[in-house]
């Protein structure tokens, strides 16, 4: 028989891995699909995100190229590789550094929705410049992919209970299932 | 502007001279600062996920869990300005904001105020070649939605707007309802619905996304900024306020009516 925290542990970890998982894949063609067009009087360019961030640290904004490179770029890639590191602890059953661990989980809830970052960059200036008349700035569908792999890193890190990193292989576990487990 | 100035003032007043602050009404706060450690410790962890709203008891004998980690832990009344921290994990458990409770009743409000404007009034104001475009809050979402890319513009009205409002509304529901005594099992719901909502809402992120455009913009195009987009700051500020003065878990653990 499964016993309560062991279903639990079962669950919550399948649940966040693939939605860690779903995430690393979306991030692919978030990053390779051009996000934006602009067309400044001639000159027309598409970017992508990388590309808009060099674009922007050419034109002499480096501080807000850092801003956008740390919120689309990097804050991703910390997250994914934060919850694997946490998925492997838990799956290890780990029990040393758990403050750290817990830590850690706080610091990635933390910092997830500053990702969205680019998301409403992007719909903020395809609203204030619309296409028609001025016909400078229009949304493309990477933003699509980059929305879909931010939201599933929020996601998974949501579905991820850090209550798995502290569970007492002697003491909780031992526990019976009283009652269907509700879900969080 | 000015009306919005005043009528802020005035939900302000309204709001802290009607309800008493809670160091008026109980007289000086009695318990302990920290939570007593050594006996918070002497719990055992009780289980690993809290049960669900539907099966709790009272909300005064349900001891406080650790949302991180699961530790259970023994109510204390905790003076104004005060933090419980976990006796396992070290996270915030709960927090008494320093003011009393009106004080994230006043935020909540004013932040909802500002929703209004935020919502009705010009955004950003664009002109090229002496053309003016009016930008709304709204005008992204729905370039995005006529692009045919409509999970993006659903998603970000969601996290833009409609998250934060009904997080400010739920709020004041939590605040009104845990004044009185006897929390039920409409309150936990209305808690969750918060703690949920507060994971979507993030007005704060489009605050700072507009202001990354609007440099951007600025070598491209005269951009104005419009009253709405003051208006929507304001409201992402009041959010902040009073989601910080409410925090984790303190209706739960600043309880109407429970000396522990």
């Amino acid at each position: 028989m499964m016993t309560r925290a062991a279903y639990l542990r079962s669950n919550h970890l399948s649940r966040a891995t693939a939605l860690a998982l779903a995430a690393a894949v979306m991030l692919v063609p978030a990053n390779l699909l051009p996000v934006l067009s602009t067309n400044t009087g001639g000159s027309a360019r598409t970017d992508t995100i990388m590309s808009g961030i060099i674009n922007l640290w050419h034109e002499g904004m480096w501080a807000i190229a850092a801003i956008v490179f740390v919120a689309s770029i990097l804050i991703p890639l910390l997250k994914l590789a934060g919850l694997a590191w946490l998925l492997l602890a838990v799956k290890r059953r780990a029990t040393g550094r758990r403050r750290g661990l817990t830590r850690l989980y706080a610091g990635l809830d933390f910092i997830g929705r500053w990702s969205m970052l680019d998301v409403f960059l992007v719909a903020f200036l395809a609203g204030a410049v619309p296409f028609g008349a001025l016909a400078l700035i229009e949304p493309r569908s990477g933003i699509v992919a980059f929305g879909s792999a931010v939201v599933l890193t929020i996601l998974a890190t949501d579905s991820f209970d850090p209550r798995l990193l502290w569970a007492e292989p002697g003491t909780a576990t031992a526990a019976p299932l009283p009652s269907p487990a509700p879900s969080p | 502007m000015v009306f919005f100035y005043r009528a802020v003032e005035m939900v302000l007043e309204c709001a802290l001279s009607r309800f008493p602050s809670d160091t008026d009404r109980r007289g000086s706060p009695s318990v302990s600062n920290q939570f007593n450690s050594a006996s918070a410790r002497h719990f055992r962890p009780r289980s690993m996920i809290a049960p669900g709203p539907a099966s709790l008891p009272a909300a005064s004998s349900h001891p406080l869990t650790c949302r991180w980690c699961g530790c259970g832990h023994r109510r204390v009344e905790l003076a104004p300005g005060e933090r419980a921290r976990c006796a396992r994990c070290a996270s915030v458990l709960a927090q008494r904001s320093r003011f009393g409770p009106s004080v994230p009743l006043a935020f909540t409000l004013a932040g909802l105020v500002f929703a209004i404007p935020a919502l009705l009034l010009p955004f950003v104001t664009v002109d090229r070649l002496r053309q003016e475009h009016v930008g709304f809050l709204f005008s992204g979402a729905e370039v995005l939605w006529a692009n045919g890319m409509k999970l993006a513009a659903v998603w970000v009205s969601l996290c833009g707007f409609i998250a934060p409002v009904a997080l400010l509304g739920t709020l004041i529901v939590v605040i009104v309802r845990t004044r009185k005594p006897g929390a039920g099992a409409l309150d936990r719901v209305a808690l969750r619905i918060a703690h949920a909502l507060e994971r979507w809402a993030m007005p704060e992120v489009c605050v700072l996304a507009v202001l990354v455009a609007l440099t951007k913009l600025g070598s491209l195009v005269n951009v104005t900024v419009g009253p709405g987009m003051w208006c929507y700051a304001a409201m992402a500020v009041m959010l902040l306020l009073a989601w910080r003065s409410f925090e984790i878990g303190s209706a739960e653990a600043v309880p109407g009516a429970t000396p522990h």
